[in-house]
């Protein structure tokens, strides 16, 4: 019998190659057809959720994903170089981002759509409205709001608790709501 | 050998792409002589949870007739926390809505003839009326309302132009379906 397969179509690329390797804490929430390519490994942490069709690519280098963390659909990401990409825990990613980054700080939200040029290191709680795109190599500091076309501002608002708390609502509610497909993952 | 066409037809008309990614379809009402075309992604699966024992209707999204659903756009239904429990809430567009490529339409309702350009982004609640133009590329801010007969664009969205009280007909979207 051959080892069950993804469904073909699902992840078009990584249907037919291997997974990298996968460290994934059982609390973890996986969707159907999420894309892992690459061959360095792929570290997530606990209580995460991955919407269907998000991609994560490990071909540069390793990908570590902390706990209480949401990946939307459509969106990517990818190693930027050896050093590897990090997210940190309470990272919020919306749908259609590009996320080539080094570094997201714990507690950060990207935003719908927004691009994250190669090796680009975010601090902690930042807030990435739409669109916004950060440039290569970007250094962006803690309570970074990067808004409109290019403005930035600092959040003095203090209220990093209360994101997390909301984020942690927002998972247990998605828990409920989607399935768990991580079995198909398992080598 | 006959080709498959790629788009599935169903009893009401509407014409579905067999690249398109429709979750939930249990919780999406279509109006019929829709189109979705490949690569658009809809969420039906993140609908409003009840607690047990309370009626709810299971819809997460509806779509009225002649709407037009690009290449690559995304409805999602908005999500908040009200009284203290997050949730997700319904999403409703009317007749004669045009989605173009790569939009992320998160909006709580979107009225009748009403065109969306390329890579625009909807906020979460946003609440657009009938006869609205948005340029492409425009991002709208969550909780946002869009009054009726104006153009829109920029970023963050705002009333650029009034359109003119023909704006129903340029709107319209019955010629569109045909050439599908």
């Amino acid at each position: 019998m051959a080892p069950p397969r993804q469904r073909p179509g699902a992840a078009s690329s990584s249907s037919s190659a291997p997974l990298p390797p996968l460290s994934i804490d059982p609390s973890v929430l996986l969707s159907d057809a999420i894309s892992f390519s690459g061959t360095f490994p792929i570290t997530i942490g606990a209580n995460t959720i991955l919407h269907p069709r998000c991609k994560l690519n490990s071909t540069e280098g390793p990908i570590i994903v902390g706990s209480n963390c949401i990946v939307s659909e459509k969106t990517q990401l990818i190693a930027p170089d050896a050093d590897g990409l990090v997210l940190g825990d309470y990272v919020l990613v919306e749908v259609n981002c590009t996320i080539h980054a080094a570094r997201i700080g714990e507690g950060t939200s990207v935003e719908v759509g927004a691009k994250l040029g190669k090796a680009c290191r975010i601090g902690n709680n930042c807030t990435l409205s739409p669109l916004s795109t950060v440039p290569d190599g970007e250094v962006l500091p803690d309570y970074t709001v990067l808004y409109g076309e290019t403005h930035r501002r600092l959040d003095i608002s203090n209220t990093a608790a209360a994101r997390n708390e909301t984020l942690l609502a927002h998972i247990d509610c998605l828990k409920k709501l989607l399935p768990n497909k991580a079995e198909k993952y398992n080598r | 050998m006959a080709q498959k066409s790629e788009y599935i037809q169903t009893e009401t008309g509407n014409k579905v792409s067999r690249k398109s990614l429709i979750i939930g379809s249990q919780n999406i009402i279509l109006g019929g002589k829709t189109i979705i075309q490949a690569d658009c992604c809809i969420r039906g699966d993140l609908r409003r949870l009840v607690p047990q024992g309370q009626n709810a209707t299971a819809v997460a999204i509806a779509v009225g007739r002649y709407c037009f659903l690009s290449k690559g756009s995304l409805l999602r239904p908005p999500s908040k926390t009200y009284r203290g429990q997050f949730n997700y809430y319904p999403m409703k567009l009317g007749d004669h809505v045009f989605i173009g490529e790569g939009s992320v339409i998160e909006a709580a309702v979107i009225g009748s003839y009403v065109n969306i350009g390329k890579n625009c982004v909807i906020g979460k609640f946003t609440i657009i009326k009938d006869c609205v133009r948005i340029e492409d590329g425009t991002v709208i801010a969550p909780n946002s309302v869009i009054p009726s007969f104006s153009s829109v664009e920029g970023h963050p969205g705002q009333v650029v132009e009034e359109l003119p009280e023909t704006a129903a007909e340029m709107l319209e979207l019955k010629e569109l379906y045909k050439t599908v």
